[in-house]
């Protein structure tokens, strides 16, 4: 008995050490070599001319840093973009401002020129426009400015820029962008420009870090405010969102102004989004910071301090929001959606102080056109439209704190400029630029994928401003303080 | 592996039935035991427990003494929670506030302490703080303390990018002849730095102003 219970141990030893063993060897011999999610984001690279329309991603961040030299020899080089690409250097002038942020092509039908933000001092240039054909620079706003970086082209033809400038910032209104030069504007506050028939700030939109701006064919207009979370003081909140809606709509089949006092933007309400419409709009807070919510409206006479505004309302707020598409397909079908970035913040592990926080991409819905621009208020809240907000894109190490983003005309794929911290790695590397997926027919509202487009090849340097033509055939993008010490902006083409 | 034991208990059987069946129940009973369901992990039995994890990290090991064991209740006999209808809508740890919640009004005479900068320049990290100095020193026509400030960063910043940021400056102060000759060594001396990208960078500049 005693040696057949030894024997039966025995076996029982051998059969559970094969089984062990068949286990492990099945891990470690058999296991797939990517796994599941890796499977999926190699069919979004294999499937790239389909998806993107360029033959295949870029595989990884570059990591060159071109001299002086070599990028005034070609400007082009400046930027790797994936295969079936193409770059033309747009402008390298060397009057260009070192630090083109966001731009747009103007006059909206056949244009000529780049009108673009420079993000400088007051003491430098604010706003430039750039011959489309000649790549020459001249100047509109010469000082005033301070950290110039939204810029839109109106329904009725003007154009707006702002400051991103704390509580300081301001939107200034451009007549006659192509005739109006070297105007100044005062380094704060709101007093008249050296031409105040072709430039005028507008106070009724408030003040805070101006950045994101979402223009409505009627002339409503989302805004947000870059703002990092807390800022004078721990608790404080990061940036919120409002809405202006203009006293009088702008009808959008009517001929462009001649004054500036026709503006819609004279006057009108803002109103800022707080997420949480639970048990009365009361479940609002730290913990609900997406899905639906309310407009709460903002009060007072302008120009409304909007960054104390959003801290007394309790207005949702996010890490540094950056720039802002208005979602073309969405409006023609008479919808509001709008998609924009939260930067986050990131640095190596290596740090003490990182966040891992590699910011997001985020689509707004607001109703329909009708809906997003009605008043109708109820205890504080305007109740003719209901916000929702979600997730696009959650950032990685690899795809970190998104700036500019545009959509493409035709496809609706999101091209989206990265601010990253790649140069202060131990390996640095260039920020990308991605190219992201809309969210398809499946369950979660999240993008279907995302691909590496093009990567800068100057770690001094960011991409900033990316914005398409109407056709979605051209993408321009600014080389940002880039190493030539002069503003290099950039045209990509050739998606298939 | 696996097939590697059936094999031998297989061969197993062809030398004696009696063996065999021990051994085939033997294999029997260590697949079992190897493949039984896992026990739910009870509170205090574990090396997951308070006490065992207190041990593991030397705290308070062998003087606190661990929770009072539960009494032992028959699953019957156990108190069982009132049956309720399932209610989607229901909200059982929530109660509705008892009045109309009044949310603050927006007074521009009370603002809140907030930041008036852009958020670049507020929270950066401390390389991109030289960095922005860096940006700042190369943009303004230089003089000696300008000189001073981006030599040292190009001998002594750690990242590479801010020592590319330094040639860049030095190349704009380049342009004042008076200042050629120490910045022309800076660059010379940059030129064996042990990263590529700011090699290049630095002979380059150097080329554009001594020639190559």
């Amino acid at each position: 008995m005693n040696r057949f219970m030894k024997i039966a141990v025995a076996g029982a030893v051998t059969a559970a050490t094969a089984a062990a063993s068949a286990h492990d060897y099945g891990r470690i011999h058999h296991r797939p070599r990517l796994d599941f999610g890796q499977r999926i984001e190699a069919l979004t690279r294999l499937e790239s001319l389909e998806l993107f329309g360029f033959f295949a991603p870029l595989a990884d961040s570059s990591t060159l840093s071109l001299s002086a030299t070599e990028a005034e020899a070609n400007a082009a080089r400046l930027l790797t973009v994936a295969p079936g690409l193409r770059v033309r250097v747009l402008s390298a002038a060397a009057n260009l401002a070192p630090n083109i942020d966001q731009m747009f092509l103007f006059p909206v039908k056949h244009p000529t020129h780049i009108i673009a933000c420079n993000e400088q001092g007051s003491g430098q240039i604010g706003v430039q426009r750039i011959n489309i054909k000649t790549g020459v620079a001249e100047t509109i706003i010469s000082s005033g400015l301070s950290s110039c970086d939204p810029a839109r082209v109106t329904p009725w033809g003007t154009v707006i820029v702002g400051e991103e400038n704390g509580t300081n910032g301001r939107l200034f209104e451009i007549l006659d962008p192509l005739n109006t030069n070297n105007v100044t504007v005062p380094a704060s506050g709101f007093g008249a420009s050296s031409d105040p028939a072709h430039v005028v700030a507008r106070p009724a939109l408030g003040q805070f870090s101006f950045e994101g701006i979402g223009i409505l064919p009627n002339g409503v207009v989302y805004l947000t405010d870059e703002n990092r979370p807390g800022g004078g003081g721990i608790g404080n909140p990061g940036g919120a969102l409002v809405k202006f809606i203009p006293s009088t709509l702008w009808n959008s089949g009517a001929a462009a102004i001649t004054s500036l006092d026709q503006s819609p933007w004279t006057a009108g309400n803002l109103y800022g989004f707080r997420v949480g419409r639970n048990t009365g709009n009361t479940d609002v807070g730290q913990g609900n910071e997406y899905g639906r919510g309310v407009w709460v409206e903002i009060a007072g006479a302008a120009p409304i301090n909007l960054r104390a505004a959003a801290s007394a309302l309790k207005l949702t707020a996010y890490y540094r929001p950056e720039d802002m598409s208005v979602d073309q397909e969405a409006l023609a079908d008479g919808d509001v959606r709008f998609c924009g970035t939260n930067t986050g913040q990131e640095v190596p592990d290596t740090t003490p102080n990182g966040d891992n926080h590699w910011g997001e991409v985020y689509c707004v819905t607001d109703g329909t056109v009708a809906e997003a621009s009605a008043i109708s208020v109820t205890a504080g809240i305007n109740t003719a439209s209901i916000p929702e907000y979600h997730t696009l894109v959650l950032g990685t190490k690899d795809f970190a704190m998104p700036d500019n983003l545009d959509i493409q005309p035709g496809t609706g794929v999101f091209i989206v400029d990265e601010d990253g911290e790649g140069a202060i790695y131990d390996t640095p590397h260039n920020n990308d630029i991605w190219a992201c997926l809309d969210d398809g027919d499946d369950t979660d509202t999240l993008t279907d994928g995302c691909v590496r487009a093009m990567s800068l090849n100057d770690l001094t340097a960011e991409p900033t401003g990316g914005f398409f033509d109407a056709s979605g055939s051209h993408y321009y993008v600014s080389i940002q303080h880039n190493i030539t010490g002069h503003g290099v902006i950039l045209d990509v083409s050739g998606w298939r | 592996m696996s097939v590697d034991g059936v094999d031998t208990a297989t061969s197993s059987v062809k030398s004696g039935p009696v063996l065999a069946a021990l051994l085939v129940g033997a294999v029997g009973l260590g697949v079992y035991w190897w493949s039984r369901p896992q026990e739910p992990v009870a509170p205090g039995s574990t090396a997951d427990s308070p006490a065992s994890l207190a041990a593991v990290s030397g705290e308070g090991a062998g003087l606190r003494a661990g929770p009072p064991s539960a009494p032992v209740v028959a699953l019957a006999d156990a108190p069982q929670p009132p049956t309720a209808r399932y209610d989607p809508n229901a909200e059982p740890h929530e109660a509705p506030p008892s009045k109309p919640v009044e949310f603050p009004v927006y007074d521009a005479s009370a603002s809140p302490p907030v930041e008036s900068g852009p958020a670049e320049t507020a929270g950066a990290d401390p390389a991109n703080q030289r960095a922005a100095t860096l940006r700042a020193t190369g943009e303004h026509a230089g003089g000696a303390a300008e000189l001073a400030v981006l030599i040292e960063s190009l001998r002594t910043d750690p990242l590479a990018r801010n020592r590319l940021l330094a040639i860049s400056g030095l190349r704009r102060l380049a342009a004042d002849e008076s200042l050629q000759p120490q910045v022309l060594d800076a660059l010379r001396a940059a030129q064996s730095d042990r990263d590529t990208n700011v090699a290049r960078n630095a002979r380059d500049a150097y080329a554009e102003f001594a020639g190559p």
